[in-house]
């Protein structure tokens, strides 16, 4: 299968170690020409195990776009246009909103396009639906997450903050400022209790499509007074290249069979690293044509449970919390 | 000047009184000593 990688960052680059590295030789893999740094370390790197190319040249049967969020739904049209399947990693509100609105081309060409493929949206998704897989009604679903993965996702953090979230609750949308709504959450060691805030973050917006009929559906991130306080400035220093390790939580309030019961799944791991096993294993469905077609989320991927059996053999640790 | 003091004291005294009510009563319960983060692996999703 031929597949062409945009935008090498933290994720990007760790995505193709992964397509080379497990992929047993089912991938071709072309690297988006216009980002020479990049594609330079990976040619150094991984030899004619990588081809540096155009998109017009490669005709590409699946394409991941791993750029900045935000800057992603600019190439998707024209990927669509030369009948090449998309995984996105944007969780950028307003982007995924673009991506979903791309679902009629999609549908018209045959295409599967997964979009908020990362870490939350993302692996959060498949906890969300390990949870409420034993539950017969579902009232509530809350997702969280801490850490970043590259610079350009810390970028987007500090942007999400900024910018108005939108949660579901009691049957409408409810649109509020962002770095609100704080609760006290725990996550697996070395994480621990974090401060959690509402954000402009797509989940619920992704979830609610799997979940049509649930009351509320709300996402939150980690956020510390200084984040919060500086919000609406530019970021004051530059980003890591790494932001270190993170932790994405998915709560789901329902019952079964008249009994309340609460679910909560979380993956610790490193952002870059959980995002490209993500997209990895969604490549991987593509290669046995177990997609869905036209746009979707994590969330709607069929086959959830076998997707996060692919994750912890590839050594993503998913935890329950129980008493 | 006295008047007040005294409503003062009287203040204070009662906020005392009500706070050590309070504490003698409440007990604050015991936090969970149970619980917390296990693996899932993947036989537990068949």
């Amino acid at each position: 299968m031929k597949v062409y990688v945009s935008g090498l960052g933290a994720v990007g680059t760790s995505v193709v170690t992964n397509l080379i590295e497990y992929g047993n030789g089912n991938f071709t893999i072309f690297l988006d020409e216009s980002n020479e740094l990049g594609c330079q370390a990976l040619k150094a790197q991984y030899g004619n195990d990588v081809h540096i190319s155009s998109l017009d040249v490669c005709q590409p049967d699946l394409s991941i776009l791993a750029g900045p969020s935000g800057s992603q739904i600019k190439q998707a049209e024209a990927l669509l246009n030369v009948s090449s399947n998309i995984i996105s990693t944007s969780d950028d509100l307003f982007e995924v909103n673009q991506f979903l609105e791309l679902d009629d081309l999609a549908r018209s060409k045959n295409l599967s396009v997964v979009v908020g493929a990362g870490f939350m949206p993302g692996i959060s998704c498949l906890l969300v639906r390990l949870a409420a897989h034993d539950l017969d009604q579902i009232n509530t679903i809350m997702v969280s997450k801490v850490g970043t993965a590259g610079p350009a996702c810390a970028r987007q953090h500090h942007r999400a903050l900024s910018k108005e979230s939108i949660n579901w609750f009691d049957g409408e949308w409810v649109i509020t400022r962002s770095g609100k709504g704080r609760v006290l959450l725990w996550f697996p060691e070395p994480i621990g209790a974090k401060d959690c805030y509402t954000a402009a973050l797509p989940s619920p917006i992704l979830l609610r499509r799997k979940y049509p009929s649930v009351r509320r559906v709300s996402s939150r991130m980690e956020a510390n007074r200084r984040d919060r306080l500086t919000s609406r400035l530019p970021m004051l220093r530059p980003p890591h290249n790494d932001g270190g390790p993170g932790a994405v939580r998915a709560e789901v309030r329902g019952s079964y069979n008249g009994e309340i019961k609460t679910n909560i799944y979380s993956v610790m791991d490193s952002p870059i690293i959980a995002s490209s096993k993500m997209v990895y294993v969604l490549a991987n469905r593509f290669l046995t044509g177990n997609t869905s077609l036209g746009v979707n989320g994590v969330a709607m991927c069929n086959d959830s449970k076998g997707l996060i059996k692919d994750l912890i053999a590839l050594d993503i640790k998913v935890s329950i919390f129980g008493s | 000047m006295i008047s007040f003091i005294r409503k003062i004291i009287f203040v204070f005294g009662l906020a005392g009184l009500i706070a050590a009510i309070i504490k003698l009563r409440g007990t604050g319960g015991v936090p969970p000593k149970t619980g917390g983060w296990k693996e899932v692996l993947p036989s537990d999703l068949d």
